[in-house]
């Protein structure tokens, strides 16, 4: 790797990790998404069809990434994230707030997706990793440990496309349920409860998966940037 | 990853197994002081934990893409059709 190179890969990582929240309450924790989707949860209530739109505008990108993150198609995301506003909109009148609004809604998206998907009869739920069975393992920790540091490296655009690159494949060989816990959790920002609610997991369950995912990504970005910088 | 703690100190294993709720802020504060303390005096642990953000952080930013304008349109255009032209 050319030394400029290595350089500016330095800077992306140290500008990502001298966030405030480094060591801080992360965003999912602090906003309260039921309060702000209530009011117009309760004009869609009542008729209002431009509050759905509003809703839909709020929520769209959300849905499609998590449709995508499982059907790994666009067009094949877009038809599922159609179906599932629609389902919304047609249901919206039993929607009581038992549950947040939006883990109502990932429910129902998350319905529409894998309805797409059997349809289609062509969805290969993807296989428990090996790494993932061990990566909590005593005797590996010490081999996941950083052999020399990449935090310190930094920050440039052209050198973050390169690593989403790298990312986004690490992240789309998580076995599925790993996959859409990191997503909804720290893609999405929801809380582990929500998480765990929408997918009708143990809050146990829950932490643990997203875990053993963070630690699984971590060590395909280290593997790829020692790799890199070797 | 080798040197010795302290009774009643957190570990080295403490601190891999502990690390998503320390970023989660669900660690007690005695719990959370006590990883601290690790932190400063483990070098290995605390480089791992700033490698833990960043993958995190930088897979966020991977993954949080908007939904394609020209896809948005034609989510609109299906739905203005079913609900909003009713």
């Amino acid at each position: 790797m050319a030394p400029d190179f290595a350089a500016r890969l330095t800077r992306v990582l140290d500008l990502s990790l001298n966030r405030p929240r480094l060591f801080g309450i992360t965003r999912g924790a602090l906003v309260p998404v039921a309060d702000r989707d209530q009011p117009l949860v309760e004009r869609i209530q009542s008729g209002d069809k431009s509050a759905f739109e509003l809703l839909m505008r709020r929520y769209e990108d959300k849905v499609f990434r998590l449709a995508v993150g499982i059907m790994r198609n666009r067009e094949d995301a877009l038809d599922a994230v159609q179906d599932a506003f629609l389902s919304v909109y047609k249901k919206i009148g039993t929607f009581r707030g038992d549950a947040s609004f939006s883990t109502w809604l990932y429910r129902i998206a998350l319905n529409s997706v894998y309805m797409r998907l059997r349809s289609q009869a062509r969805h290969e739920r993807t296989e428990p990793l090996d790494a993932l069975e061990s990566i909590m393992d005593p005797a590996r920790i010490r081999t996941l440990m950083p052999a020399r540091g990449w935090s310190e490296r930094a920050d440039d655009s052209l050198l973050r496309q390169e690593l989403s690159a790298q990312l986004r494949e690490a992240v789309a060989a998580l076995p599925e349920d790993y996959r859409i816990i990191f997503t909804l959790r720290d893609v999405e920002d929801l809380s582990n409860q929500e998480v765990a609610d929408i997918l009708g997991l143990t809050l146990a369950a829950t932490k643990t998966r997203l875990h053993r995912a963070r630690l699984f990504l971590r060590e395909r970005l280290s593997a790829y940037l020692q790799g890199d910088a070797a | 990853m080798s040197h010795s703690h302290r009774p009643g100190e957190t570990g080295c294993r403490q601190v891999f197994e502990l690390l998503s709720e320390f970023v989660d802020g669900e660690l007690s504060a005695a719990e959370r002081d006590s990883l601290a303390r690790h932190l400063n005096a483990c070098p290995p642990c605390e480089e791992f934990l700033k490698t833990f953000q960043a993958a995190r952080s930088l897979c966020r930013e991977a993954l949080l893409e908007s939904m394609p304008e020209e896809l948005k349109n034609r989510l609109r255009e299906y739905l203005n059709k079913r609900i909003f032209e009713e």
